[in-house]
């Protein structure tokens, strides 16, 4: 017997011979059968004393034992797809939005098919998860990882439309690019040329280096994951690995999941610290980035030869032959670059995107193109900008964050009541050109920057005016108004249209070339320069929400805020003029004058607005609160791809709101702005109208209070203020004492609403560059219930306390959320469109709603069902800013504000008719410029303002110079 | 057919597994296999799985019809179904490879290359080609795994099918697994 054994083969991981089988199956029965005591000496008698060969049977027998995952399941849950047709995955409720169209292709994570989105009128491409792997993934969150991703917006990513559960399908939808993916040219051209190489790189990078500022990796960067389309190159997917690696996670911690080891990426183009950890950070990407690029100048990628399981062992221990070996021409620093990228340790790699981008040199032709010009535009500069250009010099080589420049003596140039913002400097520094006026009714004024009165620019119309911009010759002022663009000249005269208005798509934002032959002006999603004297437009560049731009003395570039464009358009879409103390974030981009996309130089964590040029186009000024108050912070934007450049902050607490530079860069003028706004209340009279002298307030001090609701219960009035630095939840007893504090944390919190048993408490907050609902129990802890990549806020209660309407602020969605009886909230759901700051009845059937940009007020069940309009406005009619039931449910009262800025308050029967004017808020010192407000039934609460801007000149000063 | 046309002799005939003793013989068999199947489909919460062991009982009653059977024709027929069922598989999984590559591929986003979950038809068409290789090994073990993975039978119905103790389709199902595992994961 003892010989029988000995003869056992030894198979090793070599495939098994029917011989070697015979001898061994009948050891393998003797151990399985054996009980677990006699199996260690059954194991060492049946090796013949042979360690290795004992070993080898144990291992076999412990194979034996083991489940083996894709056997434990039961061919129909694991081959549930070969069984369905193609069509049949595509469930009717989202075959009733995308009318679904022909499957582009299948690959291991999901299906992609055409589609056409019915509600928007456009292509898309709807990726429906392949089920089987839906089936093992943690459902929620996958979606909520999803939405994660879909809230990144950069020109060189694919944005996400849409994403949702449909009858158990996962699904994302994306736009419907017609390009083509970098795979599909790899296998048509092979090698790519390298200026074409670093463009795409370029593009990659840039998108990368966003993403992962906001904590986003990619995790499957890949040829097949990069678009081509026009000049530009897409990411795509974003988002996508990570959310199944996550979710599986999460099954698998729950139980739900049985296989652990799923979901890592694509073998040819995984860093070696991924494969074995589902847990990488942005190095991982940037190593797929180095696969990528050595793919696209190779031919080849250079770990692609057997299993995966020897690629991924490839990129753990082999190194790769140099790119110089597949193409000489490849540029030596080049090289250098990618093999960096391709580091085995993380921490030998680029550390980020950003600095990975800093080192990409453009494209050899674009960089002759531009030194010629800048050279030419150089030569025409004045002496001053010659020592700025030294001091930015000194800096760079020096890496020390010192500032550029500093503020020197600062003179308060108007200090009239009311508000005077938006500063421009004429060219030669004699002039100040602003906006002006009290109430929100502003109008262009210039006055001399020594000494002199202010004049108006126009005294031909009563329009509002505003954001002006002088000329680079001097000669005439820009300014925007009614919807479009006009000039008049700097020394007062009539003005002159130049871009016109058009219904429903305002100008926001228009500022001269510095050759003073092109205007450079935003409207709607489209950034374009319209030529002065022959009328002739160019598209600069679209999408990223571009607004406040400032073309580069040297011609080569725009700043633009990107985000936030609430900020500027709905003040101008009610003729009020830009919000000022809005903190919604936003980010500074750069656009390249000649056309191309946005290249963001700051992040979008806090509010990045009035970017401004030094006169050498090297450096950026912009305005931020992300440390706390408006600071004036300097960007070194010298070199092509500053994304890596630390911003310098340049003044203390001084609250500045937008800035202006003389040509010379010798003087700054700004203006400085401060609003305080408190709660005040008025009986709903008797015999209207009222007026607001009846008025008494129920808060004071410096603060902003806003965002105003009565408790459910009717004891608390319940506002945001930012009394303690930032914003926060008070409440405040109607029957008398003090404010109290409801919330408390580093981050702002609005528009506070109370539920009706008084336990807990909604609001909304900033949210990576979106606004979602968090709930809070009084006193608990604070949990975020929506998780949309929108602008959802305002939630607010159904009288029954199990649900909530809120809206999209960007989509113009009611929405309603339903709490079910686990008391877990639902996703929301669309109720209308076109509506905006929804409030309940007080029998909680009906949901009144106001349209966006006409002043309509709309209803609809809360349980769904047509939306109908209950008052439309006609000409003259005051437009409805927020409506809210009257306590007997028979009529809605709103706000509005006429073109003066005056607030009223008015009343309009649900059975319908003609609103009656209740109240007129008409004093001027006290204007009630927010649309908020709210009614217990017997008196309106509201906030009356303070607010104060002035423009204040300060002389530039050099560090040691 | 008819169930008494299933001899306890059938499945040594079929014992080779191949397609051409199967498709002779028992024809009627795979087309309901794979109409059940469809049907089942069409019943399904998105998402969700098929049952096996419901579809290849159906399968079983729809051609055997409701005579009476002895147990052992019962299970020999239960067997015959999963073999139905891998061969259902096979060739949805080869109609699959082939439309696999579509014209679109740039649009396509996780390429076949990725580990995450691997794609059904080639999965399908590795684990066949496995099989057939367990076949030559020990036949008796490939047919374990087709009546346990392929036709959800359980283990006294796969014993009494092949004509073993319990004990003995544990013992088979165990070293299967082995095999297989080292065959699929090389």
């Amino acid at each position: 017997m003892n010989e029988e054994h000995r003869s056992a083969p030894a198979a090793g991981s070599r495939s098994i011979t029917p011989d070697e089988w015979r001898q061994l199956a009948p050891l393998l029965d003797a151990v399985l059968d054996a009980s677990p005591d006699r199996r260690e000496t059954l194991l060492t008698e049946l090796s013949g004393g042979d360690a290795a060969r004992r070993a080898e049977l144990a291992r076999l027998v412990v194979d034996c034992e083991r489940e083996y995952a894709p056997l434990e399941h039961s061919a129909g849950e694991r081959f549930t797809t070969l069984f369905g047709e193609q069509a049949s995955s595509i469930p009717q409720s989202l075959a009733d939005r995308y009318e679904i169209g022909r499957e582009l292709g299948r690959g291991g994570m999901a299906v992609v098919y055409v589609a056409r989105d019915l509600r928007h009128g456009r292509d898309v491409a709807v990726k429906v998860v392949r089920p089987e792997l839906a089936a093992s993934l943690g459902r929620a969150r996958f979606l909520r990882e999803i939405e994660i991703a879909a809230r990144l917006r950069h020109p060189n990513i694919v944005p996400v439309y849409d994403s949702g559960e449909c009858e158990g399908v996962l699904y994302y939808v994306m736009p419907y690019e017609p390009g083509h993916s970098l795979r599909r040219r790899l296998e048509r051209d092979g090698a790519l040329p390298v200026d074409d190489v670093v463009a795409i790189l370029r593009d990659v990078c840039d998108a990368l280096a966003y993403a992962h500022h906001q904590g986003i990796v990619h995790r499957d960067i890949k040829p097949d994951n990069v678009l081509l389309s026009g000049r530009h190159a897409m990411v795509t997917d974003f988002g996508v690995a990570r959310a199944v690696s996550e979710a599986t996670t999460d099954a698998v911690a729950e139980g739900s999941a049985a296989n652990a080891s799923i979901a890592l990426g694509t073998p040819t183009y995984m860093a070696p610290e991924q494969a074995a950890n589902s847990r990488v950070d942005q190095r991982a990407d940037i190593y797929a980035i180095g696969v990528l690029a050595y793919e696209l100048l190779a031919g080849r990628p250079p770990f692609a030869d057997g299993a995966p399981s020897q690629v991924l062992r490839a990129h753990a221990v082999e190194t790769p032959p140099t790119l110089r070996e597949h193409r000489s021409e490849v540029p030596e620093a080049l090289e250098a670059l990618v093999m960096r990228c391709l580091e085995k340790n993380p921490d030998d790699r680029w550390p980020s995107a950003d600095e990975l981008l800093l080192h990409l040199d453009p494209p050899a032709t674009i960089a002759r193109r531009q030194s010629s010009r800048s050279l030419a535009l150089i030569g025409a500069a004045a002496l001053a900008v010659v020592a700025l250009i030294a001091v930015v010099a000194l800096k760079t080589i020096s890496r020390e964050p010192a500032p550029p420049l500093s503020l020197g003596r600062a003179t308060q140039l108007t200090s009239d009541p009311g508000l005077e913002v938006q500063p421009s400097i004429s060219p030669d520094g004699r002039y100040v050109a602003f906006a002006a006026g009290h109430s929100l009714r502003m109008h262009i004024f210039v006055r001399p920057t020594a000494d002199g009165k202010p004049v108006r620019l126009t005294s031909d119309t009563s329009d509002n005016q505003w954001l002006p911009h002088w000329s680079p010759d001097g000669r005439r002022i820009l300014f925007l108004s009614r919807g479009g663009v006009f000039s008049a000249p700097g020394t007062g005269g009539p003005a002159r249209e130049e871009i016109a208005s058009r219904p429903g798509a305002i100008v926001v934002s228009a500022t001269w070339s510095p050759d003073g032959r092109e205007i450079a002006y935003v409207r709607g999603d489209s950034l374009q320069a319209r030529a002065v004297s022959s009328g002739n437009e160019r598209l600069i560049a679209t999408g990223g929400e571009l607004h406040s731009c400032s073309w580069s003395p040297n011609g080569e570039r725009l700043a633009c805020v990107s985000g936030n464009y609430y900020y500027v358009t709905v003040g101008a879409i009610h003729g009020l003029g830009p919000m000022f103390g809005n903190l919604a974030p936003s980010a500074i981009v750069l656009v390249p004058a000649a056309g191309g996309s946005p290249l963001a130089v700051t992040d979008r964590g806090a509010l990045h607005q009035s970017p401004l040029w030094s006169p050498n186009s090297r450096t950026l000024y912009y305005v931020s609160n992300h440390q706390g108050p408006r600071d004036v912070y300097a960007l070194d934007v010298s070199r092509r791809f500053p994304g890596r450049a630390e911003p310098v902050r340049i003044t203390t607490g001084l609250g500045a709101h937008s800035l202006s530079f003389s040509s010379t860069g010798m003087r700054v003028a700004y203006a400085v702005y401060r609003s305080s706004a408190n709660a005040w209340t008025v009986p709903i009279p008797i015999h209207p109208p009222g007026t607001v002298a009846s008025a008494v307030p129920l808060t004071s001090g410096n603060q902003t209070v806003e965002g105003i609701r009565v408790s459910p219960d009717g004891r608390y009035l319940v506002y945001d203020s930012d009394l303690s630095g930032n914003s926060e939840v008070y409440r405040l007893s109607l029957s008398g004492g003090e404010s109290e504090r409801l919330t408390s944390s580093a981050t702002d919190k609005f528009r506070g609403a109370i539920s009706p048993n008084g336990k807990e408490l909604t609001f909304h907050a900033f949210d990576r560059g979106s606004r979602n609902v968090f709930l809070m129990p009084i006193g608990g802890r604070v949990q975020q219930i929506t998780f949309g990549h929108g602008q959802r806020s305002m939630a607010n209660w159904s009288p029954d306390g199990n649900a909530l309407a809120l809206f999209d602020i960007t989509t113009s969605e009611v929405l309603v959320m339903r709490r079910n009886a686990m008391r877990q909230w639902e996703s929301p759901r669309v109720l209308a469109r076109g509506g905006w700051r929804p409030e309940w009845s007080p029998d909680g059937a009906t949901i009144a709603f106001v349209s966006p940009t006409d002043g309509r007020i709309g209803i609809v069940a809360a349980a769904g069902g047509p939306q109908r309009d209950l008052y439309v406005p006609h000409d003259g009619d005051p437009l409805a800013e927020l409506a809210v039931f009257a306590a007997n449910g028979r009529a809605v009262y709103f706000k509005s504000h006429d073109a003066r800025g005056g607030a009223s308050f008015w009343s309009m029967p649900i059975a319908g008719g003609r609103p009656r004017l209740l109240i007129r808020l008409d004093d001027p010192a006290h204007a009630s410029n927010r649309f908020d407000f709210a009614s217990d039934g017997k008196r309106f609460y509201f906030t009356l303002e303070d607010r104060q801007s002035d423009i204040w000149l300060a002389d530039v000063a050099h560090p040691g110079g | 057919m008819s169930a008494s046309a299933i001899r306890a002799d059938l499945l040594t005939e079929l014992r080779s597994g191949s397609r051409e003793s199967f498709d002779r013989l028992v024809p009627r068999l795979y087309d309901e296999l794979r109409a059940i199947a469809h049907r089942q489909m069409a019943r399904q919460p998105r998402g969700g799985t098929l049952e096996t062991t419901a579809l290849v009982h159906e399968a079983y009653l729809k051609v055997a019809g409701h005579s009476h059977q002895g147990v052992r024709d019962g299970a020999h027929f239960l067997a015959l179904a999963s073999l139905a069922m891998r061969h259902v598989l096979v060739d949805r999984a080869k109609a699959r490879n082939t439309l696999k590559r579509d014209d679109a591929r740039g649009l396509i986003t996780f390429d076949d290359n990725i580990m995450c979950v691997e794609d059904q038809p080639s999965a399908m068409l590795d684990l066949d080609a496995a099989l057939t290789g367990l076949a030559e090994l020990e036949p008796r073990l490939a047919r374990v795994v087709e009546c346990r993975f392929f036709g959800g039978l359980t283990e006294e119905e796969i014993a009494a099918a092949l004509g073993i103790t319990v004990r003995t389709v544990q013992r088979d199902w165990a070293k299967a697994r082995m095999l297989l595992r080292r065959t699929l994961e090389s």
